[in-house]
């Protein structure tokens, strides 16, 4: 199966039409091609929203996502549609990014996953919210579904599912093959590099629960937040010549960036990291040479090499159930620490 | 009596005899150790806490391991640490104690390729109990002499059926406040025919709430959520890891299970090449990205994973606890979630 990811670096969306355009471009080499896998990164509803003029002007990102909740079903309903057109024009599956989903006056982060066909195989609520998140009156998902297709047993995640744990073991102890992630990281919002941050999200949960994900980070600019992300593909370490985990990654903070690496040429190519590692030293490790991103990302999934990668470590079946009786009830958080 | 079981019983008195605690304490009251006051008043604002690393060496007297242990917990103190972690399988050393233990050795693990006809947990069943009494004596008298929480690293007990991993932490009066059974077993521990705990728990101390799982455990997040629900602030994980070392693979156990956690992780590493196992790791002491300086979410590593080494760091529990509170992307719950499906993924 081939995936392939895109962070919208390289679009420029003023109407729907630009942007159906863009998708057309950009993944017409892979058009028609059998057991493709499309995943667009988070906040792609937010970002186009912005972009087409639906929003007004807004002073800053909250203002602009508090206009994006109060945006009518039909204008959801409608880019969904734009979505599905795509996907079956191109033949392709396609994670269609996020976007807010109307249900008994709660509001949800939702991403949908689309068939070749145009039919809708599954809409995931994102199930951990963000601070920020929490505070503009979003609600959480309350269930973790695993979607069957022809290229195998997938699962979505939505934004800061990729800090939670609970999320991957639940779809991994169902089954899923493949993990989606629909990501959107700002890169100046704390002092944390974000490569730190992200390698706290998809690559611990790939490597405690062996699934293939295929992450999109959004690259781009909303209402004056930067969004930088990296996008990758993943899988269990003992799949990469490396032990990395990386099948492929790209983009990068510039912060990370010498001069020479800023070149156009850089810049415009996609990078596989692994290669480019450094070596053994202490401290924890970056790629040395992070290259800006570029789109699309691609890479490959072995499936028989990850069942193979399962038998000789089969680490979900040394899960030993019988020391976790406090996940499965609610336990009270200590007196000192409610405050 | 047959001469074989006369020929056991008379190594195992033998053996208990030579690991009795008297010489232990005479050796160390020898030492004239000043009790450090480094524990007098707890700051939690700056908790000075040290992870070994320590070299796996075939000791032929318990007095070695006695003396071995004596410097790393002086070295400690010395430099002010007042919580101070050893590494799992930190009795492996009094293996010398039995003549032809490489032999014997190879066919309990199975190290020759063929499948072992003694299991390391008989070998435990049998002489674990007296290398216990040498670390346990060792242990609790540096903690009181030096003032220091100490937590040994694991030994493999035997306790009624089972053989289990089990870490030991001892307070400053030299006393045993606790021990955390290893509740995920490495593949070749199974075969090594040793059984997992079956829970997990925190330690109340003045420098913090600790937890102790051991090496794989820390592969699981359940390990650390765990804690963290019952409040654990610091989580110290003995590792004695049989691989060649890789940045990578050594990165997917206690790193990330700091960040989704949010506590402070301290790692200590049992290393060298013993018995056709090469163990390496690298002891360090680990925060959430935001509590370190360069927010890579370590605040000291060793720099090698095969050599002996002793690293220290301070830690704040007032700003874990002020992260804890603030913090971007975790603190969110979903019972709901977990109730629906935690049961049955479990169960399964």
């Amino acid at each position: 199966m081939k995936a392939v990811s895109l962070n919208f670096s390289r679009g420029s969306f003023g109407t729907p039409k630009e942007y159906r355009i863009y998708l057309k471009n950009i993944l017409k080499p892979y058009k028609n091609e059998e057991n493709c896998l499309v995943v667009l990164p988070g906040y792609s509803g937010l970002l186009l929203a912005l972009n087409w003029g639906n929003l007004g002007t807004p002073a800053n990102f909250r203002e602009a996502y508090k206009a994006y909740l109060g945006l009518p079903a039909s204008w959801h309903e409608d880019l969904l549609s734009l979505h599905i057109q795509t996907a079956r024009q191109l033949s392709l599956f396609m994670v269609c990014g996020t976007d807010i989903l109307t249900m008994n006056a709660k509001k949800y982060i939702v991403s949908y996953l689309v068939s070749p066909q145009g039919r809708i195989l599954g809409c995931q609520k994102q199930l951990f919210l963000s601070r920020e998140e929490r505070s503009l009156g979003i609600s959480r998902g309350e269930e973790a579904e695993v979607f069957s297709t022809s290229l195998g047993k997938i699962g979505l995640m939505s934004g800061s599912d990729a800090f939670y744990p609970e999320v991957g073991r639940i779809l991994a102890l169902n089954g899923a093959e493949v993990v989606c992630h629909c990501g959107a990281l700002p890169g100046e919002q704390t002092k944390i590099p974000n490569y730190w941050r992200q390698m706290t999200g998809m690559w611990p949960q790939v490597q405690q629960n062996q699934f293939f994900c295929v992450e999109s980070q959004l690259f781009t600019t909303i209402a004056g937040r930067n969004f930088q992300g990296s996008s990758c593909i993943l899988a269990p370490c003992e799949m990469t010549g490396d032990k990395s985990g990386f099948l492929a990654w790209g983009g990068s903070s510039p912060g990370w960036l010498s001069p020479e690496e800023l070149s156009h040429e850089k810049l415009s190519s996609a990078a596989h990291i692994p290669e480019e590692l450094e070596s053994d030293g202490p401290g924890l490790r970056k790629p040395a040479r992070m290259i800006l991103t570029s789109e699309p990302l691609e890479a490959h999934l072995d499936f028989e090499a990850r069942e193979k990668v399962i038998k000789n470590y089969p680490l979900l079946k040394l899960l030993n159930p019988a020391a976790y009786g406090p996940l499965q009830f609610s336990i009270k958080v200590p007196p000192d620490e409610e405050a | 009596m047959k001469l074989n079981d006369l020929k056991e019983q008379l190594f195992l008195k033998y053996l208990h005899w030579r690991t009795r605690p008297a010489p232990i304490k005479n050796y160390l009251f020898k030492k004239m150790i000043t009790r450090t006051d480094n524990c007098i008043r707890a700051n939690p604002e700056k908790i000075k806490v040290g992870a070994c690393q320590l070299e796996l060496k075939l000791l032929a007297s318990p007095l070695d391991y006695v003396e071995m242990m004596f410097q790393k917990v002086d070295a400690a103190a010395k430099e002010g640490v007042q919580l101070l972690v050893f590494p799992e399988n930190n009795s492996f050393h009094l293996l010398g104690l039995l003549p032809g233990i490489e032999e014997i050795g190879s066919k309990a693990t199975g190290t020759n390729g063929k499948d072992p006809s003694v299991k390391v947990a008989d070998i435990f069943r049998f002489v674990g109990p007296m290398f216990n009494r040498t670390a346990e004596t060792t242990f609790s008298y540096l903690a009181q002499a030096y003032g220091m929480y100490i937590m040994a690293g694991s030994f493999l007990v035997p306790e009624k059926e089972g053989v289990f991993n089990r870490a030991y932490l001892y307070g400053l009066d030299g006393t045993l406040l606790g021990t955390q059974d290893k509740a995920h077993l490495m593949p070749v521990e199974n075969e090594w025919g040793l059984s997992r705990g079956s829970g997990f728990h925190i330690f109340p101390t003045p420098l913090g709430r600790l937890g102790m799982p051991v090496c794989m455990d820390a592969t699981y997040f359940e390990t650390f959520r765990i804690l963290e629900y019952l409040g654990a602030e610091v989580v110290m994980v003995p590792i004695a890891n049989p691989e060649h070392y890789n940045y990578w693979l050594a990165l997917r156990g206690i790193w990330p299970r700091v960040q989704e956690s949010l506590v402070y992780g301290i790692k200590s590493a049992l290393v060298g090449n013993l018995l056709g196992y090469t163990l390496t790791g690298k002891a360090g002491i680990f925060a959430p990205l935001e509590l370190t300086p360069k927010g890579d979410g370590i605040l000291a590593e060793a720099e090698t994973p095969d050599r002996e080494a002793l690293v220290t760091a301070e830690i704040n529990l007032l700003a874990l606890k002020e992260l804890k509170k603030n913090h971007p992307y975790l603190g969110d719950r979903n019972d709901n979630l977990q109730n629906k499906y935690f049961p049955e993924i479990y169960s399964g």
